[in-house]
């Protein structure tokens, strides 16, 4: 078992971090360098955590369990307007980053109002990429129960709602969860109860992460996604050019790839493995609604018949 | 007394929404330096039909600012067809500058010295008397700017059809995803009248 972890500290030395979690057969995810600050998000064999954590106060760098990490979440606003942002949406997508998740905002283009709000096929499908979906709503509570559940149509991901008012946690039809205390606010959230209201929303999410993760440990995946991000960074030498802070973002059913769809599908279904299997063989690769990006589904034990 | 507070949100069944609202409008207002110029504010909102009423009293608002207020103005010396612009305050020096080239021309306005401004025109007799009753700085409408803005800020979203009053004294606005009814704006002038009397009652 893999252990997600974020690093917080100095550039300086940082490799010796790095070499390490690769010799221990982790992963590093994510490295964002900061002019001398580096974050880093990593997965650690469970039982060599010490090491990774004795290193750390070596670098006096800081350890944290990062949960949500390897987790692609779409962070769904009604709009991308002012209303919404820069606070709560933002805020909430920081909070969620903190833990180690990758966020995606996604601003509907037609998602305001009650009786008028609607949803269209390529924001659902959008949506429908990611692991899990945050829907933030406003400070009513005729509007979040009545009207706003008409934005879940179509939507197959689990679906996490925050609001202001009180509702029972599963009191919002074809949400999986409720939040409170988390209105339309026009300030930056920094006041005690709203630290808790996204502290328990983060929970929430990773409560729905675990079980998600439960699931596909019941059917293993063919070959885990760290793994296929290594070959891909290893054999596909185009992604050290792509400009985006995480070129190969993890999903928790396979990868993203941020190169063109049309240009490198096929090359990505070449990469091949010490086992002498090939990605096409173990995973579908299909376009990404993004971008056109890459999208890599890694089929389970129970299609291929094996594990790498 | 409930008359006196600054904000009051009433919404039928929302007790939450009401007061998170509250805190929405008072940091909107913050934001655009409005909370001295809106004495008072009266929302009523609710969702099921749905509507949404401001009623914010607003003080007095600050004079125009004209060129005689920070300036001495003069005809040129004997001869010259100008008008002399003694600056006593730099701080409108942009935009009297801005007036003036828009008025006269770029190539007529001569500005040497930093507190004064000259002013070449072959009618310069008259023009001393117009230049010193011209509005340099128009402080009204830049709050009324500020006043729309928080408006639209304030107002749900997906509320896009809107009724709006606004003069010196009040902003009134109604606004829906329907179209607006009379029963609204009846109650919207019923929430500004008692706005106004109690106000004056206690003055």
């Amino acid at each position: 078992m893999l252990e997600p972890m974020m690093y917080e500290g100095g550039v300086y030395k940082h490799n010796l971090l790095v070499e390490l979690v690769e010799d221990l057969g982790g992963y590093i995810l994510q490295k964002n360098i900061m002019q001398t600050e580096v974050i880093m998000i990593m997965l650690v064999p469970m039982k060599d955590t010490h090491l990774v954590e004795d290193m750390t106060k070596m670098l006096l760098g800081e350890l944290t369990r990062a949960p949500l990490s390897g987790a692609e979440i779409a962070v769904v606003a009604p709009t991308l307007a002012y209303h919404h942002l820069p606070h709560l949406d933002c805020d909430l997508a920081e909070f969620l980053r903190r833990k180690g998740a990758k966020t995606n905002m996604v601003g509907l283009s037609r998602g305001v109002g009650s009786r008028i709000c609607q949803i269209n096929a390529y924001e659902r499908d959008l949506i429908n990429e990611h692991d899990l979906a945050v829907y933030i709503f406003g400070n009513f509570k005729h509007c979040i129960i009545e009207s706003k559940p008409k934005l879940f149509e179509g939507i197959e991901i689990p679906i996490v709602v925050t609001g202001a008012p009180e509702i029972a946690s599963d009191g919002v039809q074809n949400a999986d969860v409720y939040v409170g205390n988390l209105g339309r606010v026009a300030h930056r959230m920094r006041k005690g109860d709203e630290m808790h209201a996204m502290d328990q929303m983060v929970a929430e999410v990773g409560k729905i992460l675990d079980k998600l993760r439960e699931d596909i440990g019941k059917d293993q995946q063919s070959v885990m996604p760290p793994r296929v991000k290594k070959e891909i960074e290893d054999q596909v030498p185009e992604i050290k050019q792509v400009l985006s802070p995480l070129p190969i973002t993890l999903r928790l059913k396979g990868l993203k790839v941020k190169l063109d769809y049309d240009e490198f599908h096929e090359k990505i279904g070449e990469v091949s493995f010490v086992e002498g299997i090939k990605l096409k063989d173990i995973a579908d690769i299909r376009r990404s609604n993004m971008k056109n990006f890459i999208l890599v589904d890694i089929r389970p034990k129970s299609e291929t018949g094996y594990v790498i | 007394m409930e008359e006196d507070e600054k904000i009051i949100v009433e919404s039928p069944g929302e007790e939450v929404g009401a007061i998170i609202y509250k805190q929405v409008i008072s940091d909107v207002l913050s934001d655009l330096a409005l909370g001295r110029v809106i004495e008072k504010v009266r929302v009523y909102v609710d969702v099921t039909e749905p509507v949404f009423i401001f009623v914010g009293l607003r003080h007095a608002g600050l004079a125009s600012v004209h060129i005689k207020d920070f300036a001495d103005l003069e005809t040129g010396e004997y001869g010259k067809h100008q008008v002399l612009i003694k600056l006593n305050k730099e701080a409108y020096i942009p935009q009297l500058l801005e007036k003036l080239w828009e008025r006269y021309g770029r190539g007529n306005i001569i500005h040497e010295e930093r507190t004064l401004v000259a002013v070449d025109t072959p009618d310069y007799m008259d023009e001393v008397d117009i230049l010193s009753e011209m509005v340099i700085d128009e402080k009204a409408g830049e709050i009324d700017d500020r006043i729309v803005d928080s408006m639209l800020r304030i107002i749900p979203e997906g509320f896009r059809v809107r009724y709006h009053q606004m003069t010196k004294e009040y902003i009134l606005f109604v606004a829906s995803e329907d179209a607006i009814k009379q029963e609204w704006k009846d109650r919207a002038q019923a929430i500004l009248d008692k706005l106004i009397d109690g106000v004056s009652s206690n003055a």
